[in-house]
């Protein structure tokens, strides 16, 4: 590209019909846009050039002199001009790249690079001003061309990148491409470049995508395949490169901060010279060279990590994992098992305690884990619904299955609902509302896990019932917001018989009170001195876990009369409303006025039936066995353990030595003494515990039984007609949240049923419903 | 530097008068505002019109006058060509009443300076002239010679037949 | 001196008469040669002038004589002489039918049709071309008289099926109740129109004697709207009689029930081109569970996804089709109780007869090879060869369907629902014709022969005759139609309420 010097412009154009005069000067003043436009074209020759194109292409009047003269003659009516000119700026411009082309073959590398930039830019812009001066061939004869649908015709501008295509593009882009290359692996490799020359490229790419049928739109389809995907390509192969090299000698944990920063970087790099088009293809590839390559290697440091409490660490490979498909999936799958282990450690540290397990000590080791994994799945795993998935299925695991319950699948809620107690009792030292709240919801987050919801209901409704019959809440806050907790665990269904609980519970004070009040009005004030002052609790049939006492009982007629005239008050408010008497329930004080030592005389708390043993010694400071026996008519059972709470706190004085037997009698110890003036004597009996316990568990087995019954026949009757699997599947769907049953009891409970004539065998394994 | 709105261009007819009119009036015409667009604003250097007289191009400059505040053209509105509408607005009317050869001369002018809404004005406008018009009438209108030979006005009337009245 | 306007380049030429009317051509290309030479052959001026006038075909016709064409045809329509008008039926007949086959399927974006819908508002044009087929030689009164040949009379029968709004359905309205849609607004409405002439025979008399005539159902015919010749050569002059009938029909169906059965037949020439049916917009919720169908159903419909592809006719989805007929004793009485002369059409009857609504949905069960073996065919005595010598363009594959017919009243009538089978293929003609059957408790009983008026997936549907399949020559028999309503099989809830109308 010699410039020797403007050449000096011919004249314009003489006769306007005249293409070679109007060419050779077109073809000086678009060498001039071509060549020097830095010298700046002036408005004379701007308009001049305009002018020939306007005047050429209107030389041909309507009146031509060729073809009026004969009707018949071959004829054009819509002839338009402007061809020749169009032709000639063709091959111009193919000439023009010829030597364009020539010159940057000279070239390699980066100077290429910097060449093709220039040149490109350097011919568009001749290309913007070719467009504006041909504007009246674009407006007619190239706008019928393309109308009668002529694919090899453009617009000017078009023309021109077209030609750059076809001349100049096929054979260079790929020495572009390498250069381009280079410059970003020379960044890759920390070396400052000027990415401008990129981005120039890139523009100069997208440009040339030419939608072949419509040229006046564009497509990225050039882009794509010149640019877009050897940079793909380079880009994957460097990193597979660099990754092996860097793995070879560092650690897994740098690894990952490398690949970290190198993901970043080239996400920066797209808006600075790509388009944003790249931005997903690029990343995958990414993502591909330099994590799912690594994959197993990454996941082959999880269980180090986890060992070792890395969080930081399994936090970065998780959002490096996250990034490829399926990369988490492996990871949750360690996790959830190395949690399982973990818990099923603790429990087996204080599984060693045996039967004397501390509930509080159980529940505190379960916790422990789960919320020390629950802080990673936070903190590492972005708190990810899939890991809080795998973290509640380890804790099920271990919560459900662990040493402690490997005899008994019970003894996990049994063990809950005993620490629930110990949280809502009153206790020595008073809890905290905070402490409280908190605790409960530990109570609650153990819960969640436990499979058998219904044992820790049982479990839960009796010391719920103990509590509030012995008004040993530590308090009524607590205990309606632990019932609340569980309602919106369980459900309503599952928490209603403990509400009616505590509803019972409230109609007893305002029943007392009534009570009190009926008592001063209504009974006069002598036959009130026969009774004793009382408090009742009139406690639900069916909502309570309560059964009558397995002995008889004669009450001492002080007592009788007592709860007579509150009888003959309730029946009288509730006509035919039965009450049943739970006098193992009751308890009283009654003062110890024999014993003159203290100044102050003692208050004996005991039980109903150690009550109406003591006041037998009313009349006789002895009294023997036989005598108890009929006059209180207790059972042995109840009646040896009553007296021997008595006799070991030295309250009675027994004649002979041994258990109470017939032919013992007891004399009031009158010398009694102890350190409070309250003394309790009314304390649970070890054996009615653990049997207690042991029935709880039997009324469960039946009351699951009644549970799948119920459900099964609840299915049936909205089916009418069922196979037996699907029955059994979707017995087992509704009763899930309960506990988790058997296969082989539900079957047992369907032969029942088909015992019972709920349902018949039909053809095949169907079952029919029998109304 | 005075913002666009309020420059000024010079612009020289072929018998080389000057006209200074605002650069939003003459960028009505797409080769002033491509012309512009490439090589800057002129500031005092005049435009040659190189192809319009100042009678014409003072009257074109009337009409861009009264339109200067249209939606400014775009490169190819003349696409959709076929979205027109044939009526033309009463300012237009009255603007075209002119000789026919200025309603020519401005049609050329028009074409010339790339005014689309003016050539489509000047188009209509003849249009209009020959509309439900006998060939005889078109004749007399523009001034044309009947140059058919008898024999040729017969082969031409039955080549027309189909749009005869019936 | 020379004239200004022969100075103009050819771009301003253009730019100039691109702005006339085409009528002004001829004027400008009598003028001189130059106008001439420049105007005669100039396919983009003629184009442009076309397609800003008319609507632009699927395929470019020879724009400067088809717009000459269409030039003439509106001269005739909008001619004042009435009597010089029935000369050009054929042409009219011809052109209206290019002009439709171009026509865009929405009434509002298409030129064609509001150009041939003002056409037709002029009386003179509706006696001169829709109502001159045979039937009018006895219906037609002192205005309106047969073409003087049967092939003319075809052809003005075809017009009006295409037309597809009957002359006069209903008694006690004027015979020009042609519903306009509302958003045309148009300033004349029909009825201001004036008519020197305003009395005239009702035509569904006649229509429903040619109907029930059942001497037309012959075995040559197919039994159905065909010629008697064997060659499935359509016989317009009996669809148009069915389409009066049922037409007749469903405009008292519709006043009964507050327009509950929407538009049907109401807009002239709408949906008489090829292709014009156009799914509606879906308006249900498409995560709507579909209605309960039977395990052979779904299996059915499974298949015919595949087949739908590969469907020309546009056969899967669902349909209205009514289904006209006489009480049988009228129908016997009718037909037998008086000797007509052979070839002499019977007496007029204005007897009452009974309408069915039915919902059909349509599978495409099976394709075959244009031309396949009709075995259905075979029960025809005397079954001729087919002569396709004269057929134009691409032979279409034979499709075959099954679907399930649900009336739209009450249930307690045994021909309620029922189970349809059929098939659609070309005529050698190049008409679309339908055969079905209907099928209760597994047997057949009905057959039906039809032909769908404007060609291949056509809005307006299929005319045609029903009969016993074991072609019982004393009945029953009688006009249906079914047209589609949609390209889907699930039920919308509005229109799935049974309409109780008798």
């Amino acid at each position: 590209m010699s410039k020797t010097g403007a050449p000096a412009p011919p004249a314009m154009p003489s006769s306007k019909d005249d293409i070679n005069g109007t060419w050779k000067y077109l073809e000086w003043g678009v060498e001039r846009l071509m060549l020097s436009l830095n010298d700046g074209v002036d408005l004379k020759t701007y308009m001049s050039l305009y002018t020939t194109i306007h005047n050429f292409c209107t030389a041909q009047k309507a009146v031509g002199s060729q073809s009026s003269s004969n009707l018949n003659s071959s004829h054009r009516g819509a002839h338009l001009l402007g061809e020749e000119l169009y032709h000639c700026l063709n091959e111009y411009l193919k000439r023009h790249l010829q030597g364009v082309h020539a010159e940057m073959v000279k070239h390699a590398d980066e100077a290429l690079l910097t060449f093709y930039i220039k040149e490109w830019k350097r011919y568009t812009t001749a290309g913007q001003y070719n467009n504006h001066l041909f504007k009246y061939l674009n407006r007619h004869w190239v706008k019928r061309e393309m109308d009668e649908g002529k694919k090899d015709v453009y617009d000017i501008y078009t023309l021109h990148l077209v030609r750059w295509k076809e001349d100049m593009f096929g054979s260079t882009q790929n020495a572009v491409m390498d250069a381009v290359l280079r410059l970003v692996e020379k960044q890759r490799n920390g070396e400052t470049i000027e990415q401008s020359k990129i981005k120039d490229v890139v523009n100069s790419f997208v440009s040339l995508g030419i939608d072949e049928a419509d040229s006046t739109k564009s497509t990225l389809d050039v882009y794509r395949q010149y640019f877009e995907k050897p940079y793909l390509e380079a880009t994957g192969k460097y990193y597979e490169i660099e990754s092996k090299q860097f793995l070879a000698d560092n650690s897994v944990v740098d690894y990952m901060k490398k690949a970290e920063r190198r993901l970043d970087e080239e996400k920066e790099r797209v808006p600075l010279y790509l388009l944003t088009e790249i931005m997903q293809p690029l990343m995958k590839t990414c993502e591909s060279a330099l994590i799912a390559e690594h994959a197993g290697l990454l996941r082959d440091e999880f269980q180090v990590l986890l060992d070792n409490d890395r969080e930081d660490d399994m936090a970065r490979m998780y959002k490096l994992l996250a990034r490829i498909p399926d990369g988490l999936e492996p990871l949750r799958q360690r996790f959830e098992a190395h949690v399982r282990r973990a818990g099923l450690q603790a429990v087996e540290k204080v599984a060693e305690q045996g039967e004397g397990l501390d509930p509080k000590a159980y529940v505190d080791a379960l916790l422990e884990i789960h919320a020390q994994y629950a802080a990673l799945v936070q903190n590492a795993f972005t708190g990810e619904s899939e890991f809080v998935r795998s973290l509640d299925n380890a804790c099920r695991e271990y919560v459900n299955r662990n040493k402690v319950c490997s005899k008994n699948s019970a003894r996990s809620p049994e063990l809950l609902a005993k620490h629930a107690d110990n949280v809502l009792k009153r206790s020595t030292k008073a809890t905290e509302e905070d402490d409280m709240e908190k605790m409960l919801n530990q109570v609650m987050t153990v819960f969640k896990y436990i499979e058998d919801k219904d044992v820790f209901q049982k479990f839960y409704s009796r010391t719920l019932a103990k509590r509030l019959v012995n008004g040993t809440s530590a308090s009524g806050d607590a205990e309606t917001s632990m019932i609340s907790k569980l309602k919106d665990a369980s459900g309503f269904e599952y928490t209603n018989k403990l509400q009616r609980m505590f509803q019972d519970i409230q109609t007893s004070k305002d029943l007392n009170a009534a009570y009190d009040e009926w008592v001063s009005q209504s009974v006069n004030k002598d036959d009130r001195k026969d009774g004793v002052d009382a408090t009742y609790q009139i406690l639900g049939t069916g909502f309570w876990p309560l059964q009558p006492s397995g002995t008889t009982f004669s009450p001492p007629p002080v007592i009788a009369k007592t709860y007579e005239r509150f009888q003959s008050f309730y029946g009288n408010k509730h006509g035919g409303r039965k009450l049943t008497w739970l006098w193992h329930l009751c308890k009283g004080e009654i003062r110890a006025n024999y014993i003159k030592m203290n100044k102050v005389p003692y208050t004996f708390q005991v039980s109903t039936y150690q009550m109406a043993i003591l006041l037998l010694f009313n009349d006789s400071d002895t009294v023997s066995y036989d005598d108890m026996v009929s006059n209180t008519m207790l059972q042995k059972e109840t009646l040896d353990p009553s007296i021997g709470i008595m006799l070991k706190a030295k309250v009675l004085t027994p004649s002979t030595t041994g258990p109470p037997a017939s032919g013992t009698s007891y004399t009031l110890n009158h010398s009694f003494k102890n350190k409070k003036v309250k003394v309790n004597l009314n304390m649970a009996i070890k054996a009615e515990q653990k049997q207690e316990a042991e029935e709880t568990h039997k009324t469960i087995e039946e009351d699951r039984k009644m549970l799948m019954q119920s459900a099964i026949v609840r299915i049936m009757k909205s089916r009418k007609q069922m196979k037996h699997n699907q029955l059994v599947s979707e017995t087992i769907a509704q009763i899930r949240t309960r506990f988790s049953p058997k296969v082989a009891d539900i079957k047992k409970c369907i032969d029942i049923l088909l015992e019972k004539e709920y349902l018949e065998r039909l053809d095949g394994d169907e079952l029919g419903y029998l109304a | 530097m005075s913002t666009e709105a309020e420059q000024t261009v010079k612009l020289v007819s072929s018998d080389n008068v000057e006209i200074v009119t605002e650069r939003k009036i003459a960028e009505r015409s797409m080769l002033i505002k491509n012309m512009i667009e490439d090589l800057g604003a002129p500031g005092e250097e005049p435009i040659p019109i190189m192809n319009v007289s100042e009678a014409v191009l003072r009257k074109v400059l009337e009409w861009c006058t009264h339109h200067k505040n249209d939606p400014a053209p775009t490169q190819d509105d003349d696409a959709d060509s076929r979205k027109k509408t044939t009526d033309i607005e009463d300012w237009d009317q009255k603007f075209m009443q002119v000789d026919q050869e200025m309603l020519f001369e401005i049609i050329l002018a028009a074409n010339y300076m790339d005014i689309k809404a003016l050539l489509d004005v000047g188009c209509k406008t003849v249009a209009n002239m020959i509309k439900g018009k006998s060939p005889e009438e078109i004749r007399k209108t523009f001034n044309i010679q009947n140059d058919f030979t008898p024999e040729e006005e017969d082969q031409i009337r039955r080549e027309n037949e189909w749009a005869e009245d019936r | 001196m020379e004239s200004d306007l022969l100075q103009l380049s050819n771009e301003l030429l253009h730019g100039i008469f691109v702005e006339i009317d085409p009528v002004d051509l001829a004027a400008l290309s009598q003028t001189c040669r130059t106008l001439r030479n420049y105007i005669s052959g100039n396919t983009l001026l003629h184009k442009d002038l076309y397609v800003s006038k008319y609507d632009e075909p699927h395929q470019p016709p020879n724009w400067e004589q088809e717009l000459h064409e269409f030039e003439k045809v509106g001269k005739i329509m909008k001619s004042k002489d009435r009597g010089s008008k029935p000369q050009h039926l054929q042409f009219i007949v011809d052109k209206i039918q290019t002009l439709l086959n171009a026509a865009h399927h929405d009434i509002n974006d298409s030129r064609n049709l509001q150009l041939l819908l003002d056409y037709f508002m002029n009386p003179d044009n509706i006696d001169a071309f829709l109502c001159a087929s045979s039937l009018f030689g006895r219906a037609g009164g002192d205005v309106r008289r047969p073409a003087p040949t049967a092939e003319l009379q075809q052809a003005s029968a075809k017009l009006h099926c295409l037309f597809g709004v009957p002359i006069e359905s209903i008694p006690n309205r004027t015979a020009f109740n042609i519903d306009r849609p509302l958003d045309l607004d148009r300033t004349k409405p029909p009825a201001t129109c004036t008519r020197s002439h305003t009395w005239s025979l009702l035509t569904h008399p006649y229509a429903r004697a040619k109907v029930y005539d059942l001497r037309e159902y012959t075995d040559g015919s197919l039994w159905g709207p065909f010629k008697d010749d064997g060659q499935q050569r359509v016989d317009w002059e009996k669809v148009e009689a069915i389409m009066i009938v049922l037409g007749f029909n469903l405009q008292l169906v519709n006043r009964r029930s507050d327009g509950i059965l929407g538009n049907v037949w109401d807009t002239p020439f709408v949906g008489a081109a090829p292709n014009s049916f156009v799914n509606p917009p879906a308006s249900s919720d498409p995560s709507q569970p579909e209605e309960e169908h039977d395990a052979e159903f779904l299996q059915i419909r499974e298949l015919a996804m595949s087949l739908d592809a590969q469907d020309p006719f546009g056969i899967s989805g669902t349909w209205m089709r009514v289904v006209c007929f006489l009480d049988y004793n009228d129908l016997y009485h009718f037909n037998f109780h008086t000797r007509d002369e052979p070839g002499e059409p019977r007496e007029p009857i204005d007897t009452q007869e009974a309408i069915r609504l039915i919902r059909v949905k349509l599978q495409v069960t099976r394709i075959e090879q244009p031309g396949a073996e009709d075995r259905d065919d075979q029960d025809f005595a005397g079954q001729e060869e087919l002569d396709w010598s004269e057929f134009k363009g691409e032979r279409l594959p034979v499709v075959h369907f099954t679907g399930t017919s649900r009336s739209l009243h009450a249930s307690w009538d045994p021909n309620a629902n029922s189970r349809i089978r059929g098939t659609v293929r070309q005529t050698p003609e190049g008409e679309v014709r339908w055969t079905t059957f209907s099928i209760f408790h597994g047997e057949e009983r009905w057959r039906s022969e039809g032909v769908q008026v404007g060609g291949i997936k056509s809005a307006r549907g299929v005319l045609g005759n029903w009969f016993d399949k074991d072609f019982d020559m004393h009945g029953p028999a009688g006009p249906t139609a079914f047209w589609k309503v949609s390209d889907e099989l699930t039920d919308e809830k509005t229109t799935s309420t049974p309409l109780v109308l008798f």
